[in-house]
């Protein structure tokens, strides 16, 4: 095995960069940029290295360093590269007495936070002082100028994060000048058959991580090479003339789909720690108009519409504190994918998209500890390795009673308004948290086998109960009122992965799993009092939700790359879901008790083909499940292209049927805001769900930017709803009878305009959509879905300067509809008495007020790069955005309630880590 | 290059049509429908009232009526292939010609054209309840012992062999200045609630249906099970959920149903 390790210089490293270089050679055309570039990488081995020990300097040095840079390389003959944007206003003054020139660079350099270094063919580099800088790659630049020894070769290997040994997964690796190009898997191995030379250069790109180019040679083993790759630190100075990519996230591969570095989340402003969801959540096609949840709302779709894998198990419910911080710790992420629709046959179970998370493995070379300090919670991670081939992980995060998290759960627990008179008086004394522990422990007993056991176990306690404190002389006193206002989840998720690598071109990636989501809402009073009679009565009234979903599943995948050009996948399946819930008014009326359990199982096959020199990207596949419960299979045919018509310009196209068989339904309330439960599918009642979606897009990519439009059309069937309006007549209220059926449209076109690198990056999103529903309890005619939003307008600005990176972001989005009370009428009766009836308006018929808010940070990256502070606002302009109404019928007045987003937070984290 | 950006607003543009946003037809939201109320009470003249909602600022009751009322309308009944025109009596209030008398089982569809849209009901009339009998026609209370005895209940009896009628009693006071029983100072004044519609062929008056002293008219009532589910989905003055108020009126609200009634009169005395 050769550990190959190089960094050279990119072909396409931007030209505006060189100015320093090229003024210095006194030729500024486009022309010789390109010419001196090419030769950079080509024929620049003909220069000779200068010894910079030899050259001896005296007497005082004065200019800006740009006039003092210039000077030195006329008059030594040298050739300096910098930027001359960002030296020309540094003025320098130094004496130096028979001091050598290198001395006398570093530490002219140094007190400037610079650095140079010299390339194997004599260039000086000046680079910010945090630049990496790969020595061994520096020492290995020569470029092999001989003949190609063999041809039509295969290439394999496997990649790696050059600082910590982590596999990495969905790495781009192409050859260039070529079409021949493949993508490392989910453990990080890429195989590129029918590369045409011994001699050609394969580029590895990874969002997050440097480009990486290695030539080949005739010399060096083709295959099982591990290819290292330096991640792209967040304030690496853009001086660094180097294939430094800084990307957060990308959105141009394939239709429909956006990757994420958690490790650049930090430069986004954020309520509390870094969180991807949320970050997700700025890309067009994604609502971002929703603080109440982590969870996606992608393309009109709803949040229990996106899978969410993490390390292979299915994620039921992905929200912390009322939703406003997800549920996975970015500390222990490596690879976050999202498919915003149309997605694979390798992924099933749900209508509108995948979120596939990958969790850190652990670094596997040093012990490692590190965490993060917000005025919301605590983080800490430790990386343990046991030995070079077993690494572990291990992260916790926990909040703490800081004045954030009392902030929003005051808000949103309704405990700041609360005039119960009780609570006046004794207050409430109990608390409320939320956790999260990760664990990863993968061994790699040798290069075919690799086994991953993941834990994930996640909780939210809010309470908001009162417990009387009686004073203690009345402690023997049986009496008391106790308003509970309860509200408990968790998540608890387990996966053991056993990954095979039969051959270079056949890889097998088996996994069992377990997940299980609970969820327990109590608002009760209970307690016991004195009634006129003297005697005791016991009360317990008020609304008690359960539910409780457990999944097991067990599958297996594999990968056959049959040829350069055409990738096999398929696999098998199987999960049993056992899904119960209960809704229950004062304690003994139960409206709902529902258990189903059943298994799902199938198969699906696909095939990745590229054509007309991989020009046309087809993958086309089917998916077929057996639904227990009804007793059915379910065929899912799923197509998506993309054309590349120039290197630039790009068509991309997909469409598939899906099915859902556990989802989420609403349980409607107009007057305290409408929730959702789990449910499993049934024959009868609640139809298995469906949708078949298009998406057409296209896209033009240059070095820099990015235009990305998609229009997507889905048709959604089977879709439930629960409403206790629409009670049957004469008292037989058989509730099970509440399940109402519906379809729906989700339609829109996603506009995106990125600017992916430089000082100032960021990028504006913009979509233009309608979620429309049709439910025949609610009238003939269709609704607008609660999801529905016309506009949506993202506004993303990142901006670094120094050891600084600075953010803003801005959220416009239009209004969501809602039901409300909203007329009434008085009726006479038989007997000459009146009554009172309330009418709700048409479904979805009104509108919220327009969503908006501004976010800001500013994040200082510490010297040492092992640690970092940042500062945020979230929602600056403090504008009180609207959640849901609620109405409270008292005297035959309705009073309607505001529930409003948080105003002005603002947050400071510190984050440290020991390496 | 330039082509490629010709392509490309070309792509867009097409885009843009593709996904041109049809507009949605929503219904008439509910706020502007007509709320009718119309009982057809066998024997009688048709009156039917039409009225809008009132928009709720804060009151749902706070609203005159009589402004709510919808005037000018061109109501009609249909009974067996017959259209009968009403004709407005007060604002708001439609009646039918004297010539016009509601007959029992017979089917009445009921319509008028609102804002546009045909407004529509249908109900079936039940008949006259017969052998409508009271067990006495006095009830006593003792209001001077203590602890206060009650009287035997008076039963109310009719004829019904099918069980499947939906059946209400009412009982009023028809003085014109009515004394409230004096039971020793735990008299009360309540109001006089009809009984819930029930299927039923007999019920039994007891003290607690009693608060005044006099005569009282006690009718039953024989009603629609659209009439039982309307009285079932009205709005508490104070309410933790909101049903769907129950109608049979297309593109509207309220009530149009059938009744048949037979009224006896029952003394109080103390």
């Amino acid at each position: 095995m050769v550990h190959l390790s190089r960094h050279l210089c990119p072909l396409r490293a931007p030209i505006q960069r060189t100015e320093g270089l090229a003024a210095h050679l006194g030729k500024n055309s486009e022309l010789m940029k390109k010419i001196l570039w090419i030769g950079i990488l080509f024929f620049a081995t003909h220069l000779q290295a200068q010894d910079l020990t030899k050259v001896k300097l005296n007497g005082l040095i004065t200019g800006t360093l740009d006039e003092v840079l210039e000077g030195f390389a006329k008059q030594y003959d040298l050739t300096i590269e910098y930027n001359q944007k960002k030296v020309k206003d540094i003025n320098i003054v130094i004496r130096p007495f028979d001091k050598s020139l290198d001395k006398v660079l570093a530490e002219m350099l140094r007190k400037e936070d610079l650095k140079y270094y010299q390339t194997e063919d004599g260039v000086i580099r000046v680079v910010h002082i945090d630049a990496y800088i790969d020595e061994k790659a520096l020492q290995s630049t020569t470029i092999y100028q001989g003949q190609h020894q063999k041809e039509n070769i295969k290439v394999s290997g496997r990649i790696i994060d050059q600082t910590t040994g982590e596999s990495l997964p969905f790495v781009n690796a192409y050859v260039e000048g070529t079409a021949v190009g493949t993508t490392s898997n989910v453990d990080g191995y890429f195989t590129l058959l029918e590369v045409p030379t011994d001699t050609n250069t394969i580029s590895f790109s990874y969002i997050g991580f440097k480009t990486l180019q290695i030539q080949l040679t005739p010399d060096v083993e083709l295959e099982g090479i591990v290819i290292s790759m330096v991640p792209s630190s967040a304030n690496l100075d853009e001086i660094v003339v180097t294939g430094e990519r800084n990307e957060l996230l990308r959105a141009s591969e394939s239709v429909s789909k956006l990757k994420l570095t958690p490790a650049k989340l930090a430069a986004l402003p954020s309520l509390g720690e870094r969180d991807i969801f949320r970050t997700f959540q700025l890309m067009p096609g994604i609502s971002a108009a929703n603080e109440h949840t982590s969870g996606l709302y992608v393309r009109g779709g709803t949040p229990d519409q996106a899978l969410t894998l993490y390390d292979g198990f299915t994620v039921y419910n992905v929200d912390h504190l009322f939703g406003f911080f997800s549920a996975f710790n970015a500390n222990s992420i490596k690879d976050v994918q999202l498919y915003k629709g149309a997605f694979e046959a390798k992924y099933g179970g749900r209508l509108s998209s995948v979120v596939e998370i990958t969790g850190k493995e652990g670094n596997n070379r040093k012990f490692n500890l590190g965490g993060d300090l917000s005025l919301l919670s605590a983080n800490v991670f430790l990386e343990v390795p046991i030995s070079e081939k077993w690494t572990t992980i291990a992260s916790a995060r926990r909040s703490w009673k800081s004045p954030i998290y009392n902030l929003i759960f005051d808000r949103f627990s309704g405990a700041g308004e609360d005039d119960n008179p009780l609570a006046e008086r004794f207050g409430s004394t109990v608390a409320s948290y939320f956790y999260d522990l990760n664990f990863k422990s993968t061994w790699r007993p040798n290069e075919k086998n690799i086994f991953a056991f993941s834990f994930y176990n996640g909780r939210d306690n809010l309470d908001n109960s009162i417990r009387p404190e009686l004073p203690s002389f009345a402690q023997d006193l049986d009496l008391g009122i106790e308003i509970t206002d309860l509200t408990e989840w968790g998540n608890t998720g387990s996966s053991l992965k056993w990954s095979h690598r039969w051959s270079d071109q056949f890889y097998m990636n088996s996994l069992v799993s377990f997940s299980n989501y609970f969820s327990d809402r109590d608002r009760s009073v209970q307690g016991s009092f004195q009634n006129s009679n003297g005697e005791t009565q016991e009360i317990n009234r008020g609304t008690f939700e359960n539910s409780d979903l457990v999944d097991y599943s067990a599958k297996t995948d594999f990968e056959w790359q049959s040829h350069q050009n055409n990738q096999v996948e398929f696999g098998l399946y199987y999960t049993y879901n056992d899904i119960a819930y209960t809704y229950a008014e004062n304690d003994t009326t139960s409206i709902l008790d529902r258990q189903t359990d059943g298994a799902t199982y199938g198969l699906y096959l696909q095939n990745k083909l590229g054509l007309f020199n991989n020009r046309l990207q087809l993958v086309g596949g089917l998916r077929s499940s057996f639904f227990e419960e009804t007793q059915q299979w379910y065929w899912e045919p799923r197509l998506n292209f993309s054309l590349r018509l120039t290197p630039q310009l790009k068509l991309k196209g997909a469409a598939g049927i899906y099915y859902q068989f556990a989802k989420r339904v609403i349980r409607e309330d107009v007057l305290q805001g409408s929730r959702d439960f789990w449910v499993l599918a049934d024959d009868d009642r609640l139809p298995v769900s469906s949708s078949t979606q298009y998406v057409l897009g296209t896209s033009y990519e240059t070095n820099d930017w990015l235009f990305d439009v998609e229009a997507y059309y889905k048709q959604l069937d089977g879709l439930s709803e629960y409403s206790l309006r629409f009670t049957p007549s004469f008292n037989q209220i058989n509730y099970e009878e509440s399940f109402f059926v519906g379809t729906g449209v989700a339609q829109g076109i996603d506009f995106l305009l990125q600017k992916k690198y430089g000082q100032w990056n960021g990028w504006i999103g913009y979509t233009i959509g309608e979620v429309r529903n049709n439910f025949d309890v609610f009238g003939e005619n269709d609704f607008y879905a609660a999801n529905d939003v016309t506009h949506e307008f993202k506004f993303v600005n990142l901006y670094k300067w120094r050891r600084w990176e600075f953010s803003a972001t801005w959220i416009f989005a239009s209004g969501r509809p809602y039901t409300a009370p909203e007329s009434g009428y008085q009726v006479e009766l038989l007997d000459g008495s009146t009554a009172n009836y309330l009418s709700v308006s048409s479904k979805n018929n009104l509108r919220l007020p327009n969503y908006h808010r501004l976010d800001i940070a500013a994040t200082y990256t510490f010297k040492n790069k092992l640690g970092s502070l940042s500062f945020s606002v979230f929602n600056l302009y403090n504008r009180q955005n609207i959640w849901y109404k609620t109405f409270e019928v008292v005297d035959n007045e309705v009073i309607e309630t505001d529930v409003n987003y948080l105003g002005l937070t603002p947050n400071v984290t510190l984050s440290m880590k020991l390496r | 290059m330039k082509k490629y950006k010709i392509t490309l607003y070309l792509l867009v543009g097409l885009f843009a049509l593709s996904c041109e946003k049809e507009s949605l037809t929503l219904p008439t939201n509910t706020a502007d429908l007509p709320v009718v109320e119309a009982y057809l009470a066998v024997g009688q003249q048709a009156v039917v009232t039409v009225k809008k909602q009132a928009i709720i600022a804060n009151e749902i009751d706070s609203s005159d009526q009589n402004n709510l009322s919808i005037s000018g309308l061109q109501i009609e009944i249909l009974n067996n292939g017959n259209s009968f025109s009403l004709i407005e009596s007060s604002t708001g209030t439609y009646k039918g010609d004297s010539t016009f008398i509601i007959q029992a089982n017979q089917e009445y569809l009921l319509s008028f054209e609102y804002n546009g849209n045909v407004v529509r009901a249908q109900t079936i009339t039940p008949s006259k309840p017969t052998n409508f009998k009271a067990s006495r026609n006095t009830i006593k209370f003792e209001t001077s012992s203590f602890p206060p005895s009650f009287p035997d209940p008076i039963s109310l009896t009719w004829d019904d062999n099918t069980n499947e009628r939906f059946y209400q009693i009412s009982i009023q006071n028809i003085e014109s200045n009515p004394q409230l029983l004096d039971f020793g100072g735990a008299s009360e004044d309540r109001p006089q609630r009809p009984t819930p519609p029930e299927q039923m062929n007999t019920y039994e008056l007891r003290a607690r249906d009693f608060v005044y002293r006099g005569t009282h008219r006690v009718v039953l009532f024989s009603v629609n099970p659209e009439y039982v589910s309307f009285t079932q989905t009205s709005t508490d003055a104070s309410a933790q959920s909101i049903n769907e108020p129950y109608t049979n009126i297309v593109n509207g609200l309220g009530i149009f149903t059938g009744v048949g009634a037979d009224t006896l009169f029952v003394e109080a005395t103390d």
